[in-house]
């Protein structure tokens, strides 16, 4: 923000100052009303929680502060980790399905005849629900009339029929096909919006420069795609690390409270163990001050994981437009 | 746009093959669904192997999701009675429509202040805003339920409405990026004529920005179909408040609990969202086409 104007013979004009804009400032604070009575609360409540060994909601009452103990332990808890581990797994699925929808985009931009019908089919898959997204792809994934097995043995696999389900090693490649079926069509969405957003001209004066359809592609369309492809990478490791919808109707069994994790906990994302170690309804074994404490520790590395991309990754090819 | 593009055919071929490739990857899924439930059971049950064209087509289990065997048994609703199907669409209406309508007129404001409006602390307040896209919601799953608890909302439909009608910080982004490509000087117009700001946005913005609007609609219509999660924690023995999903996954049960049956019951619920949606694309292509329109 500048704090004054100066024109081309040097004469300085000081910006208005001293006006608040209540009418702005009114619309702009109105959804922070929102975070702050319904997200702030329970996120001062949660850090409060995290220092306490608090099993049960109902036994709020009795509970004792402990200091960072829940911290440390959850640090050292194997089973967190792994389940962490999952988490970037699961947001490779994420980074596939980007792939997928930019080289998508980049044929439909091609404009060939029919393609907005293309695009309308390729968005059906991102406005399925997850309750029924589970159903349909633990049908594809089935052992024994599954259609990816059939498809295995048509590329002539003739071994025994392989339980995607329960084997640990080969479950997360479940989920990694459900993020590239499911996602792409928001990419794809807001990639054909960056396309379009290209002024045509540009590309004229590029032809008439003799600039290739190579150049083309690097010296414009990039450019201007890349703040795209930078908010959907951010988008995609922040809801990527956090899964937990999807994980709990696939794994759960009939989609209830709690299920199974998957074979040796193979499908247990760190959303899905904290629901379940303070899961209100006060099953015996809750351990809500634990749960919070493992919350924040998550936010943290979320946090981390981020910011990192954010810094690093992002400086380093994305257009300085995006400001 | 009659654009002469000296493209060879070679490549178009090749457009073709990788944008028809990917369409059967997306739509195998659905026709595996669309298989299972026209098969019957006995015959799915016999087979090692995916039926892809059932000897008979057999659509009992559809008859069945739709006439209907599970009706709602709760004295005080007025549904009493009624099909759990036609119960679920309708929560699925009334907590999720006026809702939505709500928060992307707050969120349409918010976005218009930020890319049109000047006031003190605008730059942080913006940062800020966006920001909050990066906290884990469902890391606060837990203090948040306590804290509705607290107020007494668990068991009603409060928490599934309230919080929602504050805006969204992605949509407020998305609003933003796009009222930049409407030009201010007509705002700056409409001002010095005397209007006020709010009668500014609603009959100058809101019409301009129409497509984007609708876009964002029927992406939050999908969220409120696709609701899933809120419901199951806040009102999970309420039958008579439950929405579609809730319906879908956890209210319909068969006689006979049959593959086809749940494979029926997954067609139930992805045709009705499919057929708003293919009524709404063409706003959702223009929505992100006249967003273009810069210069």
């Amino acid at each position: 923000m500048q704090d004054s104007f100066v024109l081309k013979d040097g004469t300085v004009i000081p910006k208005k100052k001293g006006k608040v804009g209540w009418v702005g400032l009114t619309f702009a604070v109105f959804p922070l009303i929102g975070f702050v009575l319904f997200s702030l609360v329970p996120i001062c409540v949660s850090i409060f929680l995290s220092f306490t060994d608090v099993s049960t909601f109902q036994e709020i009452e009795s509970a004792t502060f402990v200091g960072l103990r829940n911290f440390f332990e959850v640090l050292r808890d194997g089973k967190f980790w792994h389940s962490v581990g999952t988490a970037f797994y699961a947001t490779l699925g994420q980074f596939v399905s980007l792939s997928i929808a930019l080289a998508i985009s980049l044929l439909l931009g091609t404009k060939v005849k029919g393609w907005n019908i293309f695009s309308v089919l390729y968005f059906i898959p991102y406005i399925t629900s997850s309750v029924a997204i589970s159903m349909i792809w633990k049908r594809m994934f089935a052992t024994q009339n599954g259609i990816i097995n059939e498809f295995i043995a048509l590329a002539g696999y003739t071994g025994e029929k392989i339980e995607w389900m329960d084997t640990s090693e080969i479950y997360m490649i479940i989920f990694i096909f459900i993020q590239a079926w499911h996602a792409p069509g928001y990419g794809i969405l807001m990639f054909n919006a960056a396309f379009s957003s290209v002024d045509s001209s540009l590309y004229e004066a590029a032809r008439i420069d003799g600039a290739g359809r190579l150049k083309q592609f690097t010296s414009i369309t990039f450019p201007t795609i890349s703040p795209t492809i930078h908010f959907l990478a951010m988008l995609g490791v922040i809801n990527g690390l956090q899964q937990f919808e999807m994980f709990q109707v696939f794994t759960g069994l009939g989609g209830g409270w709690t299920g199974g994790f998957g074979p040796d906990d193979a499908g247990l994302v760190p959303l899905l163990y904290i629901y379940n170690l303070g899961v209100p309804g006060g099953r015996p074994g809750n351990r809500m001050g634990y749960a919070s404490a493992m919350s924040w520790v998550m936010f943290c590395i979320v946090f981390a994981a981020s910011t990192l991309l954010n810094e690093k990754l992002a400086k380093a090819w994305v257009a300085s437009e995006y400001e | 746009m009659s654009k002469k593009l000296n493209r060879s055919t070679g490549v178009t071929i090749a457009v073709y093959v990788g944008l028809i490739f990917f369409m059967l990857f997306m739509m195998i899924p659905f026709y595996v669904i669309i298989a299972n439930t026209i098969t019957g059971a006995s015959e799915m049950q016999a087979s090692e192997h995916f039926i892809a064209l059932p000897s008979e087509v057999n659509i009992t289990t559809i008859l069945e999701l739709l006439t209907g065997t599970n009706l709602l048994e709760n004295e005080e609703s007025i549904w009493n009675g009624a099909s759990m199907l036609v119960v679920g669409y309708w929560n699925m209406f009334w907590q999720g429509i006026p809702r939505t309508i709500v928060s992307l007129v707050a969120s349409g404001l918010a976005g218009y202040a930020y890319c049109k409006l000047q006031f003190k602390g605008k730059n942080g307040l913006f940062a800020f805003q966006i920001s909050l896209m990066m906290i884990p919601g469902a890391c606060l799953s837990i203090p948040t339920y306590l804290y509705y608890d607290a107020l007494g909302w668990v068991g009603t439909v409060l928490p599934l409405i309230i919080p929602g009608l504050f805006g969204g910080a992605a949509t407020i982004f998305f609003m933003k990026q796009f009222f930049e490509s409407i030009p201010t000087e007509i705002i700056e117009a409409a001002r010095i004529d005397g209007l006020d700001e709010i009668s500014i946005f609603f009959k100058i913005i809101l019409p301009l920005a129409m497509p984007a609007f609708i876009t964002q609609f029927i992406l939050a219509f999908v969220g409120c179909y696709n609701s899933y999660m809120g419901p199951l924690l806040y009102i999970p023995q309420h039958m008579h408040l439950h929405p579609i999903q809730m319906v879908i996954q956890n209210d319909l049960i068969t006689s006979f609990g049959s593959a086809s049956f749940e494979a029926a019951k997954v067609l139930g619920s992805i045709i009705p969202i499919c057929i708003v949606y293919l009524f709404g694309q063409k706003f959702i292509i223009s929505g992100i086409t006249s967003g273009a329109v810069k210069g």
